[in-house]
């Protein structure tokens, strides 16, 4: 039987082809020097994608909120930066022509690389755009610099956004695929379990059928064909944790927590039995509002306020998290506001409200009950947390948020 | 006059009849008549911002297909004088001009009093004549707003609660239900697709008749879309390229004039930009709402000639009201020959049974294509209350005001629009009511009055 872990032809043709588009040089950073890297000794850091897109007035605003447990408990614990813009410094439009989007990907990006610089895609579609960050992630600057297993640095991701799951390394020059974070999705789990269902040709203790197998093998092939940037690799603790997730949950899908809540159970889980360092949450349920059901958005901030609520309480019970943690809860992107429409939630039109978000730095290294008006940028993110956890970070915006560090 | 008691309603006051002007081009000049015909134009327009008012909308433009059509008829008549015709009958005689939206037809005779009326019977009549049309125009425009949303709501629910349902079950990942959604959606779909090959005969018939049975005759206004499939065939065509720049009107608020581009901060200045806009978009709307049912008259009077001549349907299958008319346009008794087009004529010879076969699958393309638009339309810019799916402007209501629940709550002006119109059925039974009571007064008075007499 063949194994669908395996580069077969195509997949090896296409990540050749996307790694030479994307203007990719993981091999050189392969071959970078294998300096000895050091031991990382400090805080954890938990990144919340406060996402798909959410404004101020919803979240953070105390009178109009929908994630109480963020606006009343959360901010007075560090600092409030209410004013956080998407390019407020216009380096986006400097660098690339034009201003920048404001979407989910996008953002999510803005806030792990801190630049705006031109993203490069790897296939797209319309409604499909797969980014790649031409400058180091996160992930990449603290992995480079310390030894932390990539089963360490993790991103949690939906499975409504698959062109997100491989936002895990840069294509810079420094760095790359050696340094790459791993990710935990839906997706991740239905790549190990088909691939497990065919190993094994039982499902559930039933043989599987020719046809049953046969249709396995495409949705495998499916989900493979879309990891275009190379083969996924086996990380043994990953493939243990998956495997956990399976005796619980079973091969059906349908008995795990859905929606948003998924990513919530995924992030906590990892927390006990991974133990990730530096981990990003990327809620994304706000989205829906765009087929017009305005209480998809309130109950998505709702489920995210609640999330971030189990979260905060698991790092606080954790030995391994408790006072040693850097939270940051930030929106990928803002949403408009359209008094022309009657759903105004929209964020591709670039407008000013789409551009106008927060962040909230509390936990370790940050000093508590500030809220700061002062208008700043979504790329200043990068920098402070680089700042926190002991990391350059010299391809993002040098201009950190200065009032987040005690 | 009853709006519908009549066999041709055309909204003539009772002293019309006696002072019917004899020179008829007296009534007013060309420019009058374009001042008089743009005022009913913009009065159309601003009518097409509520519901309630939409209603006079439909009544009025039915109106004007019933003249259409009994214009069309005398033009195959032997009698082909339109103006000389309707002058022999009071019924017909208040199409000699454009329907009016407040005021009697004719109403300047209103003010010339009937040498034996009293002060009284005279003031009444004022009175009445004055609200006469505003009355019929409610009347036939609830009456053609209830048929046409019988039919087509069902689809329109269901294709909401396709829409809602199919977007609740993706936000909640209830896999297990997941296809009710795109099945409701689908079944919706369907069913629109269905009622669209009916609706657009069947409103100009119940619009001709002026009666809303006669929207339910199915089996002969079948027979005269089957006897006219070509044209309806082109007619459907249309309709559905009139709606895309409806669909695009309605759609463009929310991607081609953001309120930050027009600088609105307030929703006292989006209701004012938005009211401006869909007020201006309303004269595509109107014209198009009208051209089609005056189209859609001009077919079902031609079928409704072909099928008698072809014998597929016989003079007493017709409306009285028709019947009448026919009559007196002898129209039952030969076979005129029928304006038309050469090219059709050809088309229409060329293989009708399986043109009709064709003609069936280019509508249910047709029709699709207009379901696969309002659907696009919706995905760009969704509109709460079903209103994006229950109504489309040149199917049902000429209602074109999107105003957002931020400015005023969609279902606030249903629930008025509902109100109002059981109000005004109420009324006009009261008013049937109270009539026919002064009617059986009367009549027993007279009977009375004999005894005596006899005694």
């Amino acid at each position: 039987m063949p194994n669908p872990m395996d580069a077969n032809r195509r997949t090896f043709i296409q990540s050749t082809v996307a790694a030479g588009a994307a203007g990719s040089l993981p091999i050189l950073g392969q071959e970078k020097a294998q300096d000895p890297k050091a031991d990382y000794n400090g805080p954890n850091l938990i990144i919340i994608r406060f996402g798909g897109g959410a404004r101020r007035l919803e979240s953070i605003d105390r009178k109009h909120t929908h994630a109480p447990f963020l606006a009343h408990k959360l901010s007075s614990r560090g600092v409030l930066f209410n004013s956080m813009e998407i390019d407020h410094f216009d380096e986006g439009k400097k660098a690339n022509g034009k201003p920048v989007d404001t979407s989910h990907g996008q953002g999510t990006i803005y806030i792990m690389s801190g630049s705006y610089k031109k993203l490069r895609t790897v296939g797209s579609g319309a409604l499909d755009e797969r980014f790649v960050p031409s400058v180091p992630t996160l992930f990449e600057y603290f992995r480079n610099k310390y030894k932390v297993d990539e089963h360490q640095a993790l991103i949690i991701n939906s499975e409504d956004r698959k062109q997100e799951e491989f936002l895990t390394y840069s294509n810079h020059v420094r760095f790359g695929i050696d340094d790459k974070c791993q990710i935990l999705s839906l997706y991740r789990f239905k790549r190990y379990l088909f691939s497990k269902l065919l190993e094994e040709g039982k499902r559930e203790g039933r043989e599987i059928t020719v046809k049953e197998r046969r249709q396995i093998q495409q949705q495998y092939d499916k989900l493979a064909a879309i990891d275009r940037r190379g083969k996924l690799t086996e990380n043994p603790r990953l493939m243990e944790f998956w495997a956990r997730w399976r005796h619980h949950y079973g091969d059906s899908g349908l008995k795990n927590p859905r929606d948003d809540r998924l990513l919530t159970e995924l992030a906590l889980r990892s927390m006990r039995e991974l133990q990730p360092r530096m981990m990003m949450v990327n809620y994304t349920d706000c989205d829906y509002v765009h087929w017009g059901i305005r209480s998809h958005y309130f109950n998505a901030l709702g489920i995210m306020d609640q999330g971030i609520r189990q979260i905060v309480a698991a790092a606080k019970a954790d030995e391994f998290y408790r006072d040693n943690t850097l939270f940051v809860i930030v929106p990928d992107c803002g949403r408009d506001n359209d008094l022309l429409a009657d759903i105004p939630f929209q964020h591709h039109f670039n407008t000013k409200s789409a551009h106008k978000i927060f962040a909230l730095f509390f936990g370790k290294g940050v000093p508590a009950g500030e809220v700061f008006d002062k208008e700043c940028d979504q790329t200043q993110i990068a920098g402070t947390v680089g700042k926190l956890m002991g990391f350059d970070t010299d391809e993002a915006e040098s201009r950190i948020l200065e009032e987040a560090i005690a | 006059m009853r709006a519908s008691g009549s066999p041709v309603d055309t909204n003539v006051t009772e002293v019309e009849s006696d002072v019917m002007p004899s020179n008829a081009s007296g009534h007013g000049n060309r420019i009058l008549r374009t001042v008089v015909f743009l005022i009913k134009f913009l009065i159309g327009v601003v009518f097409c911002h509520a519901i309630f008012t939409s209603f006079m909308v439909i009544g009025w433009t039915y109106r004007i297909a019933q003249r259409t059509a009994i214009k069309y008829w005398c033009k195959c008549s032997a009698r082909s004088d339109f103006a000389r015709f309707i002058q022999d009958d009071e019924s017909t005689a208040g199409h000699r001009h454009w329907p009016n939206w407040f005021v009697a037809q004719n109403f300047r005779s209103l003010f010339r009093r009937p040498v034996n009326g009293g002060l009284g019977r005279y003031l009444w009549t004022v009175f009445k004549g004055f609200s006469s049309s505003l009355r019929n125009n409610l009347v036939l425009g609830i009456q053609g707003a209830a048929n046409t949303l019988a039919l087509t709501l069902p689809s329109g629910m269901m294709w909401w609660f396709g829409w809602d349902y199919g977007w609740n079950i993706s936000f909640y990942k209830s896999y297990e239900q997941s296809f009710i959604g795109p099945v409701v959606f689908l079944i919706g779909t369907l069913f629109f697709i269905a009622v669209m090959f009916y609706l657009p005969m069947a409103q100009a018939r119940q619009a001709v008749c002026a009666n809303w049975k006669s929207f339910w005759d199915a089996r002969l206004i079948i027979r005269l879309i089957r006897s006219q499939w070509i044209r309806v065939l082109l007619f459907s065509g249309l309709f559905v390229l009139l709606c895309v720049p409806v669909l695009i009107l309605k759609t463009a608020p929310s991607l081609f004039h953001l309120s930050e581009s027009q600088n609105i901060t307030t929703s006292e200045q989006a209701a004012d930009y938005l009211g401006k806009y869909y007020f201006l978009a309303s004269f595509y709307v109107l014209p198009c709402y009208v051209l089609i049912r005056v189209l859609a008259a001009k077919i079902y009077a031609r079928g409704l000639l072909t099928s008698l001549k072809d014998n597929l349907v016989s003079i007493e299958e017709l409306n009285p009201s028709e019947q009448i008319l026919f009559k007196r346009l002898e129209l039952h008794l030969v076979s005129p020959p029928l304006p038309g087009n050469r090219f059709l004529k050809i088309v229409g010879w060329m293989g009708s049974r399986m043109g009709q076969v064709l003609s069936v699958v280019f509508m249910f393309l047709v029709w699709a294509a207009l379901s696969g638009a309002i659907l696009v339309s919706e995905f760009f810019n969704y509109h709460e209350a079903g209103r994006g799916w229950w109504n489309q402007q040149l199917v049902q209501l000429p209602w074109f005001n999107y105003m957002p629940s931020h400015i005023r709550h969609a279902g606030e002006e249903i629930s008025v629009a509902i109100v109002l119109v059981v109000l005004v059925i109420a009324g006009r039974y009261a008013g049937n009511c109270m009539r026919e009571m002064a009617k059986g007064r009367l009549t027993k008075d007279l009977l009375n009055g004999e005894g005596v007499n006899r005694s």
